[in-house]
This record gives C-alpha cells, sequence and structure tokens, in this order.
C-alpha cells in the first residue's frame, strides 16, 4: 500500500490472501491431529478444499498483477470489495508445501491424496475406511510447511 | 487494550453493523440469503476466535475486514440505480456456472450474486481465495451507476461473467482445459517470445513501430514482452468470446461502441502494464468469429423490406474490420475449436448460448420498437393472458441494436434516441420476467 494510506481500522478493507491461508492450514493442522473437532469446523475444512482445488486447476489462480492491489483515490472510495492481494505469494507456498511433502509426485497426485485426507477427516465414512497414516503424515508435513512459509515471508517484509 | 481484546471489539462491532443493517428496505431477492451468510460467518468466526493462536489475531482481523466489507454492501445495493431485469439475467447466467461442487460433488454449493452500481465501469468481483468462516462465496456485479437504462451496453457483462467463470474451480477448469489451451496451443498466445516476435513483425503497424523505439530510446534496451501478461491477455480473449456466445451480435456492438472510443488508437497497448490486448486484436477476432458461428447473415429475408435493411446495416456495422492483417492472432481452426468448447461448457451449466431469432420473430421485435413499443415476443389475448414466444431478452436486445443501427430504414426524422432506445429495451426485459414470475407462480 502506498504510503501514507494504510488504512486505521480493519473496516475500511483489507485484503491478505496470505492471512486467509494461514488460518486455513493452521485449522486444517489442527483437524488431522484431532479429527473429533472436525465436525465442528466443517466450513472451514471445506475452505481449505477450495484453496487447494484452485492451486489444482485454475490456470489464473495467484496471476493477479502487483497493481491490481492498489487503487487510485476515487476507487478507494468506490463500494466493491478491495481485490485480493498476494494470492501469488499463497500458490508460491503452496508449492513449497507440495514439495516438502510430496517431493516428486505431480501435483494432482499429491492434492488427491491431501484432498482425500481432508473428506475423509470432516466426513467420516465408514465404507471408505481411515486415513493411512502415512498419508495422515504428509498432510500434516504439507500444512505445517504451507504456514511456515507464509510466517516466514510475512516476517521477512 | 490487548490485541486479543481488540479482537474481540471488532468481532462486537462488525457484529451491531450486521445487525444494525435489518432497519433498512431491501430488495426481494436474495437479501436474506446474502444477510444469513454473513451471520454464518460470523459465528464461524467466534468459534475461530474462541481458539486463536496470538499469531493469528492480525489474519482474524483481515477476515472481519473483509466481512464488514460485504455487510456495508448490503446497505447499498440501491436498487432503482440499475436495471433490475438485466441484473436478474446475469443471475440466471452466472449462478450454474458458479455454483460449486465440493468434493466432487459431495457438496453442492449455489454463489450469492449480489448487484451493486458504481462510479467505475462494467464489474464483477468474486471471492477467489474464501475466508475459513465462508459458506457461499460472493460475487458482486457492479453496474456503471451512469448506464442505468443502457441494457444494449449491458451485454458487456457478458464478457465479465466469463472473467468469473474463468476463476471458478469447476467452470474455470473446463474452460482453461477446452478454451484457453486451444488458444495458446500455437501461435501468438503460446509463449511470450511469440508475442516478442509479432510485435517486432515488419508488418507491424506504425504505432506499435514508435511505441517500441520510444521505449529504445528511453531504455537503452529493446522492449521485452512481460511474460506474466501472457496469461492475462489470454483470459481477455477467452472473455470476449464468452460475450459472444452469450449476447451474439449484440454484444460485438456493445464491446465496438464502449471500447473503440477508450482507445487512442486501436493498435495501442500500455507497454509496461499490457493487461489487455490491443483493442484491434480483439475486435478482429470477434468478426471472425462471428463468420465461423454464421452469424455473420442476416436473420431476415429480401422480402421483409426496410427490417431486413436495417438488419443488413446493423450487421454491416458489427462486422465493419478496417484493421491490418498482422492483428489477427488465430488460425481458423483453433478459434472454431475454442469456440466449440466454449458452446459445450455453457451447454453443460445451462441453456444460455446464443441462437438466432426467427425472421418472423425479429422483424416483430424491431417492429414494435418502430411503433415506439418494448420490443418484447409476447402477445396479450382477449382474456389479458400473456402468451410468450418463447424467444430469449437477448434477442430484444438486438432487435434494439437493428433498430438503432439501422433506424434510417425504418423511421424517419422521429426516430428515439439511443437513451430512448434502451429504455424501450429495459422495459421489454423488465416485462418479460414478469411474465415469467408470473407463470412460475
Amino acid at each position: 500500500m502506498e504510503e501514507g494510506l494504510m488504512p486505521i481500522m480493519a473496516s475500511q478493507g483489507r485484503s491478505d490472501a496470505r492471512g486467509t491461508a494461514q488460518l486455513l492450514a493452521g485449522m486444517a493442522l489442527d483437524c488431522i491431529a484431532n479429527p473429533a473437532v472436525a465436525r465442528e469446523r466443517q466450513v472451514a475444512l471445506n475452505n481449505v478444499y477450495r484453496l487447494l482445488e484452485s492451486y489444482r486447476v485454475n490456470r489464473y489462480f495467484g496471476s493477479e498483477l502487483r497493481s491490481q492491489g492498489y487503487q487510485n483515490e476515487a476507487q478507494r472510495l468506490a463500494l466493491k470489495r478491495p481485490v485480493e492481494r498476494h494470492v501469488k505469494e499463497v500458490r508460491d507456498a503452496l508449492e513449497y508445501a507440495r514439495k516438502v511433502a510430496f517431493g516428486d509426485a505431480s501435483k494432482d497426485d499429491a492434492l488427491q491424496r491431501l484432498e482425500t485426507v481432508l473428506r475423509l477427516v470432516t466426513y467420516p465414512d465408514a465404507n471408505e475406511g481411515q486415513v493411512s497414516d502415512e498419508d495422515q503424515q504428509r498432510a500434516t508435513q504439507f500444512f505445517r510447511a504451507l504456514g511456515d512459509h507464509l510466517r516466514v515471508g510475512l516476517e521477512a517484509e | 487494550m490487548k490485541p486479543e481484546e481488540f479482537l474481540q471489539e471488532e468481532f462486537a462491532n462488525v457484529e451491531r453493523a450486521l445487525h444494525e443493517t435489518l432497519r433498512y428496505d431491501y430488495g426481494p431477492e436474495e437479501t436474506l440469503v446474502y444477510y444469513r451468510e454473513c451471520e454464518n460467518r460470523l459465528n464461524e468466526i467466534k468459534k475461530q476466535i474462541a481458539r486463536i493462536a496470538p499469531s493469528e489475531i492480525w489474519a482474524q482481523l483481515n477476515e472481519l475486514a473483509s466481512l464488514s466489507v460485504w455487510i456495508s454492501l448490503i446497505e447499498r445495493s440501491r436498487l432503482g440505480e440499475f436495471s433490475w431485469p438485466f441484473a436478474a439475467l446475469i443471475r440466471d447466467i452466472a449462478k450454474p456456472l458458479l455454483t460449486e461442487r465440493i468434493y466432487r460433488g459431495k457438496i453442492v454449493v449455489e454463489p450469492i450474486i449480489h448487484v451493486v452500481a458504481e462510479g467505475e465501469g462494467y464489474q464483477i468481483v468474486y471471492e477467489v481465495v474464501p475466508p475459513p468462516s465462508t459458506n457461499h462465496r460472493f460475487a458482486i456485479v457492479a453496474f456503471p451507476r451512469p448506464l442505468k437504462h443502457h441494457v444494449l451496453l449491458h451485454a458487456i457483462f457478458g464478457h465479465e461473467i466469463g472473467h468469473t467463470a474463468q476463476h471458478t474451480n469447476d467452470a474455470g477448469d473446463l474452460i482453461g482445459r477446452t478454451v484457453a489451451d486451444e488458444l495458446t496451443v500455437t501461435g501468438h498466445l503460446s509463449a511470450a517470445a511469440q508475442i516478442n516476435t509479432w510485435l517486432n513483425d515488419p508488418a507491424a503497424p506504425k504505432e506499435i513501430k514508435n511505441d517500441l523505439a520510444q521505449y529504445l530510446a528511453d531504455n537503452g534496451v529493446p522492449y521485452v514482452f512481460p511474460e506474466i501478461y501472457l496469461e492475462k491477455w489470454v483470459e481477455e480473449l477467452v472473455c470476449d468470446l464468452f460475450g459472444l456466445l452469450l449476447f451474439g451480435p449484440g454484444f460485438v456492438a456493445a464491446h465496438q461502441v464502449l471500447l473503440r472510443p477508450t482507445h487512442r488508437t486501436p493498435y495501442e497497448f500500455d507497454l509496461l502494464e499490457p493487461t489487455h490486448p490491443p483493442y484491434a486484436v480483439r475486435h478482429k477476432m470477434l468478426v471472425r468469429a462471428l463468420r465461423l458461428l454464421n452469424w455473420d447473415k442476416p436473420v431476415t429475408r429480401t422480402d421483409q423490406g426496410n427490417v431486413h435493411q436495417a438488419e443488413l446495416t446493423a450487421l454491416n456495422f458489427i462486422l465493419d474490420d478496417p484493421y491490418i492483417a498482422w492483428a489477427s492472432f488465430f488460425e481458423n481452426a483453433q478459434l472454431s475449436g475454442a469456440l466449440q468448447g466454449l458452446r459445450n461448457v455453457l451447454r453443460l451449466y445451462g441453456n444460455f448460448e446464443y441462437r438466432q431469432p426467427a425472421p418472423k420473430n425479429l422483424a416483430d421485435l424491431i417492429d414494435r420498437l418502430t411503433r415506439r413499443l418494448p420490443p418484447i415476443g409476447a402477445d396479450i389475448d382477449e382474456n389479458g393472458t400473456p402468451t410468450f414466444s418463447g424467444m430469449s431478452p437477448v434477442h430484444s436486445l438486438f432487435a434494439g441494436w437493428v433498430y438503432w443501427l439501422g433506424k434510417d430504414h425504418l423511421v424517419g426524422t422521429n426516430a428515439l434516441s439511443f437513451l430512448e432506445t434502451n429504455k424501450l429495451c429495459d422495459q421489454a426485459l423488465l416485462q418479460d420476467r414478469g411474465i415469467l414470475v408470473g407463470k412460475a407462480e
């Protein structure tokens, strides 16, 4: 944000995707470690899925331009929500976490395994069995690496 | 006040703001769903705050900030500042395209499409990374406030719906694989290096040559197209095709009327932030697509006299392409493939693909405009019961363009102004929606 134009209060509308991703990573970690709390966090976990899917399938995810985060005076007073900023950094953090947890596995394969863990944690189904220990460990590794990468990036600013 | 106490204070402030919105009168549709989504998000945030780590307080404040913006938008829906039948049409088209299938259909979630009037141009704002408390994603459709009645120009929303659809995980994935991939498999958009070759082509217009020479003089190095913008150009061109397939030739008319005057020259683009391809590239692609779709020929027959002449004149305007061959981006087969991919998407998500009207229907709509009546395809019988012809409201818009562009063949000096033509078309959409609602009840 341009110097001198920092909003004083939340109600003036920041929109930083890194914060959202950090919250989502933290919640996913909690629920994987303790599936008993997952039921009351279904809404949040569905958003973890949405984030992973955007990263997996959307060619434009994280392609927002730096200039889109900035607004002129009239736009700052406009009624619409500010454009989400730092989606690219979220995409980079997801990329990093995938490499840490899944190495050279394909993006589709890694994400589908992650999404299966999330689904079984969020909506347990006796017919589908349980999450394997290996997948649980990799998912934990993934979300930990995601949160850490975002935090380190933010601290470096 | 400690950070966690401030977070609690902010939560209470946002909660109060939401409850205070109950004092206002709002539109008949969607408001309750919108309010409940805000309320549910607050409930989720409350659960999150109970377990929040100190290092996450800033992110939680961020989420409250977003919610406060959504709440403030309820208060500013400003019905009466935009064409609400057109807004209803956008909702019809956008809702299936933006509906999400979480875990491949285990949970199906519709978007909340909220409409406002804005000081800026046509826009749809969509939640790309939904916060943890989100159930339904918001999509805000912003009409330009000064163009309250200009439904003929609102066809440009077809382009904006294309942007939003491309950013979804369901339709967006399919569009990426079947349309965007087709446009980038070969040719100028296959790599940034190809754009550079194209820009430096000896056949490039003098405007481009001058801009590149100026860049070299200013910077001491030749211009290199920034790779990050390649996908932006792809996205914009797909959006133009999206608008064309939703609104037909009327989209190209609106595209031309709105965009042409905003470009200093048809070939220019911002070298440093090339968010959009040159206007000439976009127009040329649309005209070629119209021909490939066979929409370049008149619907009316020669024996329909003045109406036929008016349609020919309108099509001449729409198909006018004075730009040099350098601005042509795709092979015919490539463009046909992309159009077919997009048609498949539109058929999968709804029945929104533009279809040409029957000759008599189009003539009737135009005739109504010449008699200063709304161009609606429904008659009322002796009992006052409307008989709906089954025509799409999009045909009313095309009739509006034919009337406006070909009015010299239809009426003398007493022609409707552009605003009056738009107002009558807006009324037609209103009546059409009224009949639809009446039939549903």
